[in-house]
């Protein structure tokens, strides 16, 4: 092939995949993950209403089975996100309900019972990931 | 046929400047609340601890998920910033696409 042919077809190649272009620096909305934290926002509140029924709380092996659904739930959101392209803000805030969870879980479970002034502060801190998510996953919508 | 960077120069700054606008109010309103909610839980943490209603590790759990869920707000507003920014560009791109094209003779934008 000559050198000018050559050129022309990297030429035409290169207009071609540039044509109409615009510029993608975050992942696409995505209505599972919207669904899926919403409903997971769901199950932690019902957690935290039936921890705070009672001062202390219920002990950790009666709910033991709604950590499990819930950190069962988060695993499979973190898997699905984490194969998303350009999503590292929402896998980090995934991450961050994870870890704040754990935290949480762990405490209950070696103190058996927690009392009512650490359920509350508590509460309020995994409310503010879960809507970190959500005003981040909404605002790509508009993207 | 030779651009007009002034026209151009216009054209862009007209697509970015509402993009900018709206996306800042939308970022500040959010920073905003999600902040004093933040700084509320810290106090409240103090308060808790200081007045012996929770023990030093209970108030080293908290603590712990008050980084989590500092980390969760600053990347929402990081990410808001991103979308701005690729809004901002594509609506840049998007104004002068015509005029660019027209120009060259071939579909570059």
């Amino acid at each position: 092939m000559h050198a000018v042919s050559r050129i022309a077809l990297v030429l035409t190649l290169w207009t071609g995949s540039v044509s109409c272009s615009t510029v993608k620096f975050i992942s696409d909305y995505d209505e599972p993950t919207d669904r899926g934290v919403t409903a997971l926002q769901q199950k932690t509140s019902a957690l935290f209403d039936k921890l705070q029924t009672s001062d202390p709380t219920p002990a950790y092996d009666t709910v033991s089975e709604q950590y499990d659904t819930i950190r069962h739930d988060l695993a499979s959101l973190i898997l699905r996100n984490s194969a998303r392209e350009l999503n590292d803000k929402t896998n980090g805030q995934l991450e961050s309900l994870k870890q704040a969870l754990v935290t949480f879980e762990s405490l209950h479970k070696q103190n058996r019972t927690l009392h009512l002034a650490v359920v509350a502060p508590a509460r309020d801190q995994i409310d503010i990931i879960v809507r970190a998510i959500l005003t981040l996953e909404l605002k790509k919508k508009s993207a | 046929m030779a651009l007009d960077l002034t026209a151009l120069g216009d054209a862009i700054f007209n697509a970015v400047k509402p993009v900018l606008a709206d996306e800042w109010n939308d970022v500040q309103s959010y920073a905003k609340t999600e902040a004093t909610k933040l700084a509320a839980t810290l106090a409240q943490i103090e308060q808790l601890s200081a007045s012996g209603q929770i023990s030093q590790e209970e108030a080293a759990a908290l603590f712990d998920m008050q980084k989590h869920a500092t980390r969760a707000v600053l990347l929402t507003i990081e990410g808001i910033g991103v979308i701005t920014a690729q809004q901002a560009i594509n609506a840049a791109i998007g104004a002068v696409r015509g005029v660019v094209n027209k120009a060259l003779g071939f579909a570059l934008l």
